[in-house]
Formats: structure tokens, sequence, C-alpha cells
């Protein structure tokens, strides 16, 4: 068997097999490794349990958005800009449709920071905030995607979601490249019914089956390769057998 | 399993690998096409079921002796639209006729 294996035709198959087994073998690695992200669920819980933080040290203007940033609890002082205050349609807050209420408070440093007030779930509620120096506190969180061409439909002073690229060319003055979920305004506002929007999920889903399934499925295929190699080898290394010899057959 | 078994085996795995696969195809339209995540269930137990038609192959063919890029190329068949009924069809016919000369072989049982 090994003097057939060591054929050029035969190395080339060896070779073709295992590039074959490792292509199989990282992609039911990949699968694994969607299915459960053990590393970032550590860091961020690590991160969420992190003390809160000046925004600044976390992050800055325009800065590239880190996933390290992620579910860390920041405070920051400053101003809210109500004119710039804006609604988000469609978001739901304990099973209710609602909006989200987002405005950027303009720190003492003199960048935007978009806070996300609160929901809120008739427009109305969502007085403007005064303009009084206060303390927010919440957990950051990166920029929603754009969501092309569903602008429409909305009202005024709506957005479809809270995309921070499309904010950093309307906004007047450096925006951060993230915006926060807040938790605490000192002094708070007056007036409204804005209630807090706890922050995303920080912990990845659960083990998700189906990629676990996935996953085997490649590593099973990667075996099969290995086995349909040495069983071609196997048949290759002997002689043919004669067909004269009786087969036993269960048909009866 | 007896050779004819093998062959029945290898039928059956191809003929329900051919219908899964075109279920898989109706599930890539209408998640890709129309955003409808109607069938996303059906990845896995496809899957599994063209596992099973690998093994049905693998089986039929080390018993008849299938050179290498033949059975390799009826594995591949089995993830082409339409394909794997064809490739069904002829594969049965030439396994047919070889068991056919295999059994009418004078034995000394």
């Amino acid at each position: 068997m090994l003097r057939t294996a060591l054929q050029p035709r035969w190395l080339a198959l060896l070779a073709l097999l295992v590039v074959i087994v490792i292509a199989f073998a990282q992609l039911g690695r990949w699968q694994m490794g969607r299915a459960s992200d053990a590393s970032a669920t550590e860091r961020l819980e690590q991160q969420a349990s992190a003390p809160a933080m000046p925004v600044d040290q976390v992050t800055r203007p325009y800065a590239p958005y880190d996933d390290a940033v992620s579910g860390r609890t920041v405070f920051a002082q400053g101003r809210y800009l109500a004119d710039l205050q804006f609604l988000v349609p469609d978001r739901v807050l304990d099973s209710r449709r609602g909006w989200w209420v987002v405005v950027p408070l303009r720190t003492d440093e003199g960048a935007l920071l978009p806070v996300l007030r609160g929901w809120v779930s008739d427009p109305d509620l969502a007085v403007a905030p005064d303009a009084r120096e206060r303390t927010v506190t919440g957990t950051l969180a990166p920029s929603e995607s754009a969501t092309g061409g569903s602008q429409e439909g909305l009202a005024e002073g709506e957005r479809a979601s809270v995309d921070l690229a499309a904010l950093a060319n309307e906004w007047p003055g450096e925006l951060y490249n993230a915006f926060v979920f807040a938790t605490e305004e000192s002094p708070p506002v007056s007036g409204g019914d804005v209630r807090p929007v706890p922050p995303p999920a920080l912990v990845p889903e659960a083990v998700d089956w189906r990629n676990v399934g996935y996953g085997l499925q490649w590593w099973v295929f990667a075996g099969f390769a290995v086995y349909m190699y040495l069983r071609f080898l196997h048949q290759a290394s002997r002689p043919r057998p004669e067909r004269s010899a009786p087969r036993p057959t269960v048909a009866s | 399993m007896s050779d004819l078994a093998k062959l029945r085996f290898f039928q059956v795995m191809a003929m329900v690998v051919g219908v899964a696969l075109l279920v898989l195809t109706l599930h890539m339209v209408l998640r890709y096409g129309f955003d409808n995540h109607l069938l996303d269930w059906w990845a896995q137990p496809h899957g599994f079921l063209y596992m099973l038609y690998l093994l049905a192959v693998a089986m039929l063919g080390f018993e008849l002796r299938w050179s290498l890029p033949t059975m390799v190329a009826v594995m591949l068949a089995g993830t082409v639209p339409f394909l794997s009924f064809v490739v069904e069809h002829r594969m049965t016919r030439s396994a047919k006729a070889q068991l056919a000369q295999r059994h009418a072989a004078p034995t000394t049982a």
C-alpha cells in the first residue's frame, strides 16, 4: 500500500486530500465560531462590568468604532441641542411599538455625542429637553446601519435609524462614532414621559445549534474524504480479484 | 448489504437528495430573492440527507469498482439541481447491466 501511495499520481491525490481536509476543517471551525464566540462573550462581560468612565477616555470623536467600546458605561457633561432631536419610529419596548428619542449632547469639549434618551409611546411625549448643563450616563453602542430607501413614509423629525454616518454629514461639529443608551440624566429633564431603553443585549446569543450542526457536517465531510482516499488507495494497491469466485449474495 | 440492496439504497438516496435539493433551491430563491425565511430550517436536514447520499454512492461505487473520478462526479452531481436525476438514471442502468452479468456468471455454488 505504501509503494502505491508514493507514486506521483497518488502523492498528487494526497496533496489534494490535505487541501480538502484543511478547507473543510476550517469551514467547520468557522461555523463553530459562529455558534459561540467564547472570547467575545468574556470580553463583553468584562466591558459591561467596568466602572463608568468619561467618554473621552473610551473613544474620541471620529475614532473608528472598536468592539472594545461596546457596552462600556460612560458619562459626559454638556448641554442637549434640542433643535437636533429626532425620533426613530417602529421601536419596541415591553412589546409596545413606539419611538426612540435621540438628541445630541454638546460636551464641554465641544463635540457631539448622540444620546438615546429613551422611548415614548407617542411623539407628543418627547418634549424637547432644556439646555441646562447636565451629566449624562449610559452605555455605548455602535451606529445602526443605514436603512436604504426606507426614509420615505417618515414624519417630519423622524429618521429610520440611528445612522451616525448620516448624522456626521448633517450635524455641525465633531461627532463621536458611537451613541449612548442613556441610563441617567443629572439633573433630569423635566416634562414629557421618556422611558429609558435598556442597552442591546451584550452577551451574544446562546449557542446556535444550527451552526454547530453545520460545523459537524463539515468535519464529517473531511473525515469522509480521508476514508475515500484510503479506500481507493487500498483498492489500487492490490490486484483486482478474479470475479470467478462465488460471491456471497444475500438476495435469495 | 447485498450488491442489489446497495443499488437500491443508491437509487432511493439519489431520488431523495434530488428532491431535497430542489426544495433547497426554492429556499435560496425565497430567502435571497424575496427575503422570505419560510424554509430556513431546511438547510440542516438537507445536509444530513446529502451525507447519506455520499454514503450510498460510496457503498455502491466500491462494490462496482467505480474509478475515483466517476465516484467524485456522481457525488458532486448530488449538488446540481436536476442533474442528480439524470446521473441516477445512467448509473443505475450501467450498474444493472454490471450486476446482471455478475449474477449470470457461472458459479460453483
